[in-house]
């Protein structure tokens, strides 16, 4: 994906919701979009998965998956391909499964649509998923409706559909947010051996730094719509080098084995794109700024291997420093 | 009105039981959903107890019912000595200046029909505070206590950010001056950033103005940021009780160590290092709850005599209150696999 632009006109004013954004990600990769609400890490994963309706629209970018522009693609092959080889799973399950639909006919017609199966291949087919991702008794929750089922047996039911048709590409966007901690690592373990399992690329969405230590391999931050940071997940979190990702990294409170009564924060909360900035967005926060940031729009630019970020004065990596190998 | 000896808050044996509807259409049966079941703490003035649990676990109906806002079904809150079911209505509304509350969504429990002055200013009209010219210069007074700008007074909730609303929440908690506040999760709806600077503000809060808290939240690295003792809730019951570096050094219970085990860490070498305990299946439902130990069905230590014998909250010489019948050979266990 490169130079991605999505924006949404609201009445007389245009939300810059991503601009320019981009990655790279290989079979069997895990990607993690870090941000916090409204820095376009969502907007990112619809745009790829051709989702965005008016008022919103994709004004310019690509997104290449196999070498064909998903962007340029007519609807008729983009809802081939959704569904099948590029899957999704929401964060809020109820909302993306049909009421009056019991999970069988869910996973049914997935099947029928994409690989033609009929009913009886289908069901069997159906069971198989659902033990898979670990639903006890798969044969009699076929016939379940989904407002039966709990939070976490729901993202599962969630996940099955995505791998129903053997995707390549998953995206999760926050899958577990909604869940419980015990639940939400029973999610993440299954999500980690299926993607291990068929070799998939997984773009994983999440707020949670420490979903993204545990399960990512590498890492895009994301702020105010823009890509400002990007690396392997151990180099970003061992030298993060702009000034929000240090900021994020100290904000997240850990489970210290002494109480600690220090707060770090970041002043301010996170603007709304509403015009083209002229210098950083990250600036009014921003603890390195100068004047010149201020006027001046950052770019993404190397600042070590494998490493790229969009800042005029980024945090020294020095006093982190290990050995290097 | 000053306290006399003793906690400033004690909760014994409080009970929330909630009748609802049964399976079958003619008949109903009725059946009972026990919310909290056999809560018992105390906390000191000036103090912080963090009530941690998942989802249904009871932790929010705890919070409301020693307020009052909902009536126990047995069991006694006694308030600066004062004990609650026995007051009256006028005397439980003139006591509830001295307790408050802060809720979750910052969305929600703001009227958007009320400016910030108004919504401020309610609480003082209730309890025939700062009368007349008084009232403006304490809500002034207010919005500097939470780090809002005097300027808000006349602007109206969707104005502001979820974390410019929680501030609001919060002055009009500590409008009354109360001597304890509940918080019920009152950063989950908030980013990470925006988390910190209500943290820092209750922290500098409960310094400045004598608060005591119970801070109630799903999230164990910011319970632990916040309390000096934690109670660990399950299906309705304290499950552990400790000191906060004690608990988050060896927890003793193997919910809590569950619990613990299943937070993700910022830190991807130590995740990789990390032996994961995930626990298997979901909670049960408090309708029909498993007999003997509540969690001895997802429990990796469960014994015969977990299925039938409940087990009760107990001191243990390390000082942790724990209701388990093998915490002692759980805590062992523990300190084997993290050293």
């Amino acid at each position: 994906m490169r130079g991605l632009q999505t924006r949404f006109r609201v009445r007389d004013t245009t939300v810059y919701a991503v601009e320019g954004a981009g990655f790279t990600l290989r079979a069997g990769e895990t990607l993690g979009i870090v941000g916090e609400s409204g820095s376009g890490k969502s907007v990112t994963a619809l745009s790829i998965m051709g989702m965005i309706r008016r008022p919103g629209r994709v004004a310019g970018g690509e997104v290449l998956f196999h070498g064909d522009d998903l962007l340029k693609l007519p609807e008729s092959r983009m809802r081939r391909l959704r569904g099948r080889t590029l899957a999704m799973v929401p964060q809020n399950p109820l909302a993306s499964l049909n009421p009056v639909l019991t999970i069988g006919d869910h996973l049914r017609e997935v099947l029928w649509v994409h690989l033609g199966m009929g009913r009886s291949a289908a069901e069997r087919r159906s069971v198989e998923l659902l033990r898979r991702v670990g639903l006890p008794d798969p044969q009699q929750r076929l016939g379940e409706f989904p407002h039966r089922m709990s939070g976490g047996q729901r993202q599962r039911v969630m996940i099955a559909l995505a791998m129903a048709c053997g995707p390549e590409l998953l995206i999760a966007d926050e899958p577990t947010t909604a869940l419980d901690v015990t639940i939400q690592a029973q999610i993440l373990e299954l999500m980690d051996d299926l993607a291990q399992e068929s070799r998939l690329a997984t773009i994983l969405i999440t707020h949670n730094l420490g979903i993204v230590a545990g399960h990512c391999d590498r890492v895009m931050v994301m702020y105010a719509g823009r890509v400002v940071e990007a690396a392997p997940v151990d180099e970003i979190f061992a030298h993060p080098r702009h000034p929000y990702t240090v900021g994020l990294l100290r904000c997240v409170p850990r489970l210290t084995r002494k109480r600690e009564r220090i707060f770090h924060t970041i002043p301010g909360s996170p603007p709304q794109v509403t015009e083209a900035p002229l210098g950083c967005p990250f600036a009014p926060r921003c603890a390195n700024v100068t004047d010149y940031c201020r006027e001046h729009l950052p770019q993404l630019d190397a600042v070590g291997p494998d490493h790229v970020a969009a800042c005029w004065n980024p945090v020294d990596a020095a006093p982190h420093r290990e050995v290097t190998s | 009105m000053s306290a006399t000896n003793g906690p400033l808050l004690q909760v014994d044996g409080l009970k929330v039981y909630y009748a609802v509807r049964g399976e079958g259409w003619l008949v109903r049966a009725r059946n009972l959903l026990r919310a909290v079941d056999d809560v018992s703490f105390q906390i000191e003035e000036g103090e912080t107890l963090g009530l941690v649990g998942e989802s249904g676990c009871g932790k929010s109906t705890t919070g409301r019912t020693i307020l009052y806002l909902e009536t126990p079904t047995s069991g006694q809150v006694r308030f600066q000595g004062q004990e609650l079911g026995e007051l009256s209505t006028d005397a439980l509304r003139g006591l509830r200046r001295r307790m408050q509350i802060v809720f979750q969504d910052p969305f929600a429990s703001l009227n958007p029909r009320m400016t910030i002055g108004q919504i401020i200013a309610e609480p003082l009209s209730v309890h025939h505070l700062f009368e007349g010219k008084k009232r403006k210069d304490r809500i002034a007074e207010l919005l500097s206590l939470v780090e809002l700008s005097p300027d808000y007074i006349q602007r109206y909730p969707h104005e502001f950010s979820g974390g410019q609303r929680q501030r609001i929440g919060i002055a009009r908690a500590i409008a009354v001056e109360p001597s304890f506040i509940v918080l019920d999760e009152p950063v989950s709806a908030l980013d990470v950033s925006i988390q910190a600077q209500i943290l820092q503000l209750l922290d500098g809060l409960q310094q400045r103005l004598h608060l005591s808290y119970l801070f109630i939240a799903h999230d164990l690295a910011v319970v632990g940021q916040m309390s000096d003792r934690v109670a660990v809730m399950y299906l309705g019951k304290i499950v552990e009780l400790a000191e906060r570096d004690a608990l988050y050094q060896r927890p003793h219970h193997p919910y809590t160590q569950a619990l613990f085990s299943a937070v993700p860490v910022p830190d991807p070498g130590e995740a990789r290092k990390r032996t994961r305990l995930v626990l298997s299946g979901e909670v049960p439902s408090p309708i029909n709850p498993p007999t003997g130990c509540y969690f001895h069905p997802r429990c990796p230590l469960a014994q015969d005599r977990c299925r039938t014998e409940e087990p009760l909250l107990r001191r243990l010489s390390s000082g942790h209150q724990v209701a388990c019948h093998f915490a002692e050979v759980a805590v062992r266990q523990y300190d084997q696999v993290s050293s």
